[in-house]
């Protein structure tokens, strides 16, 4: 019996992120942990999908972040060193000259994906960190103009993909209610736990709204998804499944929750169309399976 | 032990006007009933049933056996999945009459008897009556004895219990396949999560020369045996792999109490008896998956790919 020490491999973190290009997305955090595994996913993802990526942060540290992002991936350092790669300071990106105006900011934003695709990459992924916007008085209006304007540039162009980092405590539920709607996608602070243990992660697909997982749903992570949708969702859940790349038995399952909610699946991956059909959910009268899912 | 709760019987006929005066009036009644009908005849008497029934034929759905009877792994998804689309649909019940197409060695009949005793349990408590009909002229003498041990039921001048009919454990026991010597197997380190476990496996398969498709059922057939190992089995004790010219081999035990049951996994999920989700779809991703309880306690599960 031989042992294969040489497939022994360093177990780094890896997260995945359920945003997709094309996409305007709001990300509300109630920690700094998850902001931070958030933009590590983005990053990451970005980097996979080759285009140019930019973090505007003044939260992080720049030089730590970096260090710990690297840590997880070794693309990191010669990504920056051909410019591929880029922390900025959020208020230098957003407030330029003290003052915020909505339509240069989004020009800017423009320019930034016009820059990217010119320098040959296919797109543009940017995530923005927004505290600095607390500063704003009476801010909010301006706020909510700048996001409109956003989404009004996006048109699920492929070439942009775009998130907005709120801290959910400081801006408050209140505030923010307004912000999200302007957002297609809604990383929202319930679906935190998601994806804190294993390679998945949630979001909000709106309006509607859809739930999307995203990643690798195995047994690992049904506490976690189990413990949100029975504290958050309540009623027929509706699920977008189209980026899980893996889902086991105990995975599929957890979606019902421990009293076996109804489900309707909006879209699914050849994973899970694979499964359903083994566990009998193309006849389960919980499960509406839509003709793009089946 | 009797087995009341499934509608299981077994036809012996050898001439066609047997197999139609008992098939005719079967079907016939399942008209009255709004029973969905399905045949998956042998080649030669579909024919005789199709002319048989005559009108009858139209109501009836018609399977062909050599692509119906594959595995019987895909033969219990198969007619899971027709029930319970049929009953989705509107039917109070599914009536089958069905032919194992000949098998060519002692094996495969071994495999397929199996399946006789397994459907006693797979469908016990569902909506659906087969009837399985064998040719005397065709099946072998000692085969036939052993399809009588799987019918708790027999048709023939009417229905009647069989006496003859024995617990399907006993019989999937009886009639399981010697486990086949290995190749040599090499241990791969379980520790670490699910996406670890399934990485290292999906290398080894890759270095096996597995296909994408087939390497990707391997790897959550085995993935969902090493949850049970861990939920049921006190966590996974090794996880040993083999392979080389397409075929692969995946071991995982576990130092549990051990299953004593050769029907899990047969069960289909969704059945009122349905448990075992993991190991059904185990079996039903993998060409074959043999339980091996340990003597001294302790289970393991042996896939193949």
């Amino acid at each position: 019996v031989a042992t294969r020490q040489d497939h022994a491999e360093v177990i780094r973190p890896d997260f995945a992120v359920a945003i997709r290009p094309g996409e305007h997305a709001c990300c509300r955090f109630a920690h700094a942990d998850d902001r931070r595994r958030l933009a590590f996913a983005f990053v990451r993802a970005g980097l996979d999908r080759g285009h140019r990526v930019v973090y505007l942060n003044d939260e992080d540290d720049a030089s730590e972040f970096v260090a710990d992002l690297a840590a997880t991936d070794d693309r990191v350092h010669e990504a920056l060193d051909r410019g591929q790669f880029e922390v900025r300071s959020a208020s230098g990106a957003y407030v330029p000259d003290g003052t915020f105006s909505p339509a240069q900011v989004r020009d800017a934003l423009r320019d930034e994906r016009a820059r990217a695709l010119a320098d040959g990459y296919p797109g543009l992924s940017m995530a923005g960190d927004m505290a600095w916007a607390l500063g704003l008085a009476p801010g909010l209006d301006s706020l909510v103009a700048y996001e409109h304007g956003v989404a009004a540039i996006m048109e699920d162009d492929p070439t942009l993909a775009f998130v907005c980092i709120y801290d959910h405590g400081r801006f408050g539920a209140g505030m923010l209610a307004e912000l999200v709607d302007s957002h297609g996608v809604d990383v929202s602070p319930e679906l935190a736990p998601v994806g804190r243990v294993g390679y998945l992660a949630a979001s909000r697909v709106l309006p509607g709204p859809t739930l999307r997982l995203c990643g690798e749903l195995d047994f690992g992570c049904t506490e976690a998804l189990g413990g949100v949708l029975d504290a958050h969702y309540h009623g027929t859940l509706r699920l977008d499944l189209a980026d899980l790349a893996y889902v086991d038995v105990a995975g599929l399952r957890a979606l019902r929750g421990k009293k076996g909610q109804p489900v309707t699946i909006t879209a699914a991956s050849r994973p899970v169309r694979s499964l359903m059909a083994l566990l009998g959910w193309d006849t389960d009268p919980g499960i509406e399976i839509a003709e793009a899912a089946a | 032990m009797s087995c009341d709760s499934v509608h299981h019987e077994l036809l012996v006929y050898d001439s066609d006007e047997e197999y139609a005066e008992a098939l005719v009036p079967y079907f016939e009644a399942g008209l009255d009933e709004r029973e969905a009908l399905v045949a998956v005849p042998g080649r030669a008497t579909e024919p005789v049933l199709r002319d048989a029934l005559g009108a009858t034929s139209e109501r009836v759905e018609f399977y062909v056996g050599e692509d119906w009877y594959t595995r019987p792994e895909a033969a219990l998804a198969g007619y899971d999945a027709a029930v319970r689309t049929f009953v989705r649909e509107g039917a109070v019940g599914v009536r089958v009459a069905a032919e194992l197409p000949p098998c060519s060695s002692q094996d495969e009949w071994d495999a397929w008897l199996r399946y006789e005793a397994i459907v006693n349990r797979a469908f016990a408590d569902r909506p659906v009556t087969l009837v399985c009909t064998c040719d005397s002229r065709v099946v072998p003498g000692h085969v036939m004895n052993d399809m009588l041990s799987t019918h708790p039921h027999l048709l023939s001048d009417g229905l009647h219990d069989n006496p003859d009919y024995h617990d399907p454990a006993e019989v999937v026991r009886r009639l399981a396949p010697a486990l086949d010597p290995l190749p040599e197997l090499h241990d791969v380190a379980a520790a670490g999560d699910g996406r670890a476990l399934r990485g290292a496996l999906w290398r080894e398969l890759a270095d096996a020369g597995i296909a994408p498709d087939q390497a990707d059922a391997m790897v959550l057939a085995a993935s969902e045996v090493v949850v049970n190992a861990t939920r049921h089995g006190g966590g996974v004790r090794t996880l040993r792999v083999g392979g080389g010219d397409g075929a692969f081999v995946c071991e995982v035990s576990d130092a549990g109490g051990g299953l004593d049951d050769p029907l899990a996994g047969y069960i289909p999920p969704s059945a009122p008896a349905g448990n075992g989700a993991g190991l059904w779809v185990a079996r039903q991703l993998t060409r074959r998956l043999d339980l091996i309880p340990a003597p001294e306690g302790g289970l393991t599960v042996r896939l193949w790919a």
